[in-house]
């Protein structure tokens, strides 16, 4: 078990790196070899001109920044909403608890592209269409019925007894949720801080749909530029987005603490 | 811990509430605004100084530009109607613009068109391609014609001398550069946007240009074009075009010419700009689309043109704009560096002038055996049918699901109720 | 604990943004299915059932897609969840480097997704890419072809790079769940003489049932509607051959500007992943009242 472990661990890597490593590859080569030199593991020349066509000539660096602030801001707005609702799911038996919880997840099944249409007037109304809050907004609005029932099975895992034995003790309701519950849940805040985070900084549609001013796009909007209708710029398409995973490696290296450090939360308990 | 959240919520829901209020999207509403669709980065910074050009002539008028990606073009502009933002120029595909003239959002332009002098030099049926039911809706600004592309090296290696004049010809010559091994003869384009070499193949096999008779028939059904038909799917079949060509889009059917894998490519003159970037000037050349048993080919005409929407505040002003980039000086630069066949008639000689590279767009705007096919664009639904059906029971018959037969008859059905829908005027 | 205020207070911010963002557009969306709508022009003209019908009586594309559905549904979420558990699992019991791997392995769930479908079109190329080779290399395949060009296979391009992009998020989301599982636990499971796969079976799994769940339910319901990847791969062809229920309503929509229609087959779609939803809701009822 041990043993088989590792094999296991590289095939994972190989399987996950290697699309990666093609990018990168294509991301080096000079134009002109793109095409000519057929399957080749690494070309024979190879250049950084892409790298610096997308960090100095185009507006990539406004794109990166816009979208860092958007996720960011998503992935926090959403974990705090979400954390409360969550909270108020797994512990309280109220009722329309279960229509709510229909509600959320039928939200999950109609098709983005159906109602992308009637948020644009919505948008509109508020005079938000065509800015990086409105897309704040969409996108926390559309991260939160997942957030929620993923919060809300963390707490369900974190035993109930011991927030009620400290609020025996004489804490308030909050008090015993910031001292006892959420350190319980601090992985499965990680997570999801980890997993709205990506998912803001990855999406296209509506960024793509609501969004038209250079000022105000994220990456993905700005990589789109790269296609036209008769070309597709690879090479620094590939460097963007290779560009592009350098923040969410350092973001997930972050928040693994957050994950790991669960193993502590659950030591503290006994 | 959770004050700090609850305080960052708040400082989030600020920031919102200051954007709504106070951000005034950089867009003037005095402004004029025109739409591009077909967006490129080179072409963008031509359009800009064609704009500022207008500007300085136009004390006190000022343009806009919002640049939306090809992709989406559609699906955001329709969106950005439905919201309310209507732009006063945009430019117009051909194959949208029935959409939007039956939606009854496109101006009409004729009494702009008469009013205005336009170079007699202009290519006479230009007002016609933009025009539904005899009413001027939208401007080409420059024609998308189809050609042959051939790879000279690969013909060398075939050993053959030129490129093919006639259909036999084509078959033939597709069949001996396969014969190389890697290699296919024909780049078929067989994924969305290849629908008009069916129609190529289909109508010169046919000997006419027309899709419909007088009653509305769509003549996809004849003998000629289900010939048509039969001859590409040999080709695919026969190992002659390469086995993903399938479902190959613009693309790959640029980059397979490129990297030496088929032999022959059914372009727009724009792909010469890809090409010159990625292979050498020697390397390739074009001859006009082969001719049918009639001694005919229609090679096919496509346009994209300038249109003013007819809820725009500022029509005055947005013809104007039209005016002045279709003007002869402007118009030059605008069709020589998008690379597009240009509607002043006297221009082609210029822009084509060089060598065997631009010989097939030259020859076929000039020689009487090469008629232009315009696709059947005043029908609504010419848009999904070029995309989906002839795409996907293309593919079905290619891989010898269908017979050529039940392809055409398909085909047929389709477009000939659209016509005569449109004959009775219930579009 | 019952209490008739307080959660609606803590659900309140959350209820407010779903309402105008995600509610009002979702009515309207569904409001479309009884009329003839164009977007383009704004006129709506109520038909009321009439574009039901057509759904039940004369769409083959229809039925079609539905089977390719299920298939592209099924095949994504087994080999993603799967994979993601393993992976979880071996991240769970820790090894020399895992901080360095372990970000990287996240990756692919943080790249958009259209350009993972690009990204793998290129792979799948013979032109362009070295997967064709190694299938040829492996025996399956006789020559060097693009696999998303074949019928039969064509698939399974899609597949594999939807498989790609989800293990991340299995993954993340069990790994959490396994580093919530309090250790001593297990300790006081061992002192009992119960460990390896038996405590897997009787401690880890009944604990993380709830996330198995929760997370097999939605993405299942996301990849039905996950429609970017094959548009950009294969854009429903060869031949409808990867046509599913999710392209067909985007083609429906925004191709022929059908809007109607495509909100019909919608809430068709709607319909069979609330089944789906219901039948998975009432499993992890029931083992709730089993642990």
């Amino acid at each position: 078990m041990e043993r088989a472990k590792y094999p296991f661990i590289i095939g994972f890597l190989v399987f996950t790196l290697f699309p990666v490593f093609w990018m990168f590859k294509i991301s080096v080569t000079p134009d002109r070899l793109l095409y000519s030199e057929g399957i080749v593991a690494w070309p024979s020349q190879t250049t950084f001109d892409h790298y610096y066509a997308v960090l100095v000539e185009g507006s990539f660096p406004d794109y990166f920044m816009n979208s860092f602030i958007v996720s960011f801001t998503t992935a926090a707005l959403v974990t705090i909403l979400a954390s409360m609702a969550g909270y108020a799911l797994s512990r309280f038996h109220f009722k329309g608890k279960v229509a709510l919880l229909t509600i959320l997840l039928l939200t999950q099944m109609f098709p983005i592209v159906m109602i992308i249409a009637p948020i644009y007037n919505v948008l509109t109304f508020i005079n938000l269409v065509d800015s990086i809050s409105g897309l704040i907004l969409v996108y926390t609005a559309f991260n939160l019925p997942f957030a929620c029932f993923l919060m809300q099975s963390f707490f369900d895992g974190a035993p109930q007894e011991l927030e009620e034995a400290a609020m025996i003790d004489g804490c308030t309701r909050l008090q015993a949720m910031e001292k006892v519950t959420i350190p319980l849940c601090l992985p499965g805040i990680g997570a999801t801080l980890g997993f709205v985070f990506t998912a803001a900084w990855s999406e296209l549609l509506f960024a793509l749909m609501f969004i038209s001013r250079q000022s105000q796009m994220t990456f993905p909007a700005g990589i789109m530029n790269f296609v036209t209708k008769f070309s597709v710029d690879w090479g620094q398409m590939a460097a963007a987005m290779i560009l592009a995973l350098i923040p969410v490696c350092i973001f997930f290296a972050y928040i693994q603490k957050f994950i790991v450090q669960g193993l502590t939360a659950g030591a503290l308990k006994g | 811990m959770i004050r700090a959240g609850i305080a960052f919520v708040l400082i989030v829901l600020s920031f919102v509430a200051w954007q709504a209020m106070f951000d005034d999207k950089d867009l003037d509403p005095n402004n004029l605004l025109i739409v591009e669709v077909n967006t490129s980065a080179e072409r963008t910074g031509v359009l800009r100084d064609q704009l500022d050009r207008f500007e300085a002539d136009n004390p006190g008028l000022k343009v806009d530009v919002i640049s939306l990606s090809w992709g989406q073009a559609f699906e955001k502009l329709s969106m950005m109607i439905a919201g309310g933002q209507i732009p006063d120029v945009i430019e117009m595909p051909d194959f949208w613009l029935a959409r939007y003239v039956s939606a009854g959002q496109m101006a009409d332009m004729s009494q702009f068109v008469e009013n205005t002098p336009f170079d007699d030099d202009l290519e006479e049926d230009t007002f016609k391609y933009g025009s539904i039911r005899d009413k001027i809706y939208t401007i080409p600004y420059g024609y998308y014609l189809r050609a042959m592309v051939y790879n000279k090296k690969l013909f060398k290696q075939a050993d053959i001398k030129e490129p093919p004049l006639t259909m036999e010809e084509f078959y033939q010559t597709a069949a001996k550069v396969s014969e190389i091994p890697g290699v296919s003869g024909y780049c078929h384009h067989g994924g969305r946007g290849g629908a008009v070499f069916y129609y190529w193949i289909m109508t010169t096999m046919n000997g006419s240009n027309e899709f419909f008779d007088a009653e509305g028939n769509s003549s996809f059904y004849d003998q000629g074009a289900i010939d048509g038909l039969t001859l590409i799917r040999d080709i695919y079949q026969n190992g002659y075009a390469p086995q993903d060509s399938l479902n190959w889009g613009f693309n790959e059917t640029v980059s397979g010419f490129y990297s030496g894998v088929c032999a022959m490519l059914h372009q727009t003159p724009d792909a010469l700009n890809g090409l010159r970037q990625r292979m050498d000037e020697g390397d390739f050349a074009s001859a006009p689309m082969p001719l049918g048993p009639s001694g005919k080919s229609f090679p096919h005409l496509g346009y994209i043109g300038w249109s003013v929407f007819e809820q725009s505040q500022k029509k005055e002003a947005a013809f104007k704009l039209v005016a002045h980039l279709l003007k002869r000086e402007n118009h030059q630069e605008w069709a020589e560096r998008s690379g597009l066949v240009p509607i002043y008639k006297g221009l082609a000689g210029d822009l084509f002038d060089t060598g065997d590279v631009g010989a097939g767009w030259l020859t076929s705007t000039q020689d009487e055996r090469w008629e232009y096919m315009i696709n059947p664009n005043h029908l609504s639904d010419i848009a999904e049918f070029d995309s989906i059906q002839v795409v996907q029971s293309g593919q079905a018959m290619m891989l010898g699901e269908t017979t050529p037969e039940e392809t055409a008859k398909m085909w047929a059905d389709f477009l000939s109720a659209s016509q005569k829908r449109w004959l009775t005027g219930n579009d | 604990m019952t209490n008739r205020v307080e959660p609606w207070l803590y659900l309140a911010p959350t209820l407010l943004f779903i309402f105008l963002l995600v509610l009002v557009p979702l009515v309207t969306g569904i409001s479309y299915a009884f009329f003839n709508f164009d977007l383009i022009s704004g006129t709506q003209e109520f038909v009321g059932f009439d574009q039901f019908v057509r759904i039940l009586s004369e769409d083959e594309v229809f039925t079609m897609s539905l089977v390719n559905t299920l298939f592209w549904t099924s095949t994504s979420l087994f080999f993603q969840f799967t994979l993601g558990l393993a992976l979880a699992l071996i991240l769970n019991s820790g090894f020399r480097g895992i901080k360095f791997i372990q970000p990287v392995l996240f990756v692919p769930w943080a790249v958009p997704s259209f350009l993972i479908g690009l990204m793998w079109v290129w792979m799948f190329n013979p032109v362009t890419g070295p997967l064709p080779y190694m299938f040829e290399g492996l025996g399956l395949m006789e020559t060097p072809e693009n696999l998303l060009s074949d019928p039969d296979l064509a698939m399974w391009g899609p597949i594999t790079a939807n498989v790609w992009f989800g293990i991340p998020f299995f993954t993340i989301m069990l790994l959490a769940a396994l580093r919530s599982i309090p250790n001593d636990i297990y300790e006081a499971a061992h002192m009992d003489g119960v460990s390896g796969l038996q405590a897997f079976r009787h401690i880890t799994l009944p604990l993380i049932a709830p996330t198995i769940i929760i997370t097999l339910m939605i993405r299942a319901i996301w990849i039905a509607n996950f429609a970017e990847i094959i548009i950009v791969m294969t854009n429903g062809g060869p031949a409808n051959s990867t046509q599913i229920v999710a392209t067909y309503i985007y083609d429906t929509a925004y191709q022929k500007m059908d809007f109607g229609y495509a909100s019909v087959i919608s809430i068709a779609l709607l319909s069979m992943l609330m089944i789906y939803g219901f039948t998975l809701g009432r499993i992890r009822q029931k083992m709730k009242v089993y642990i």
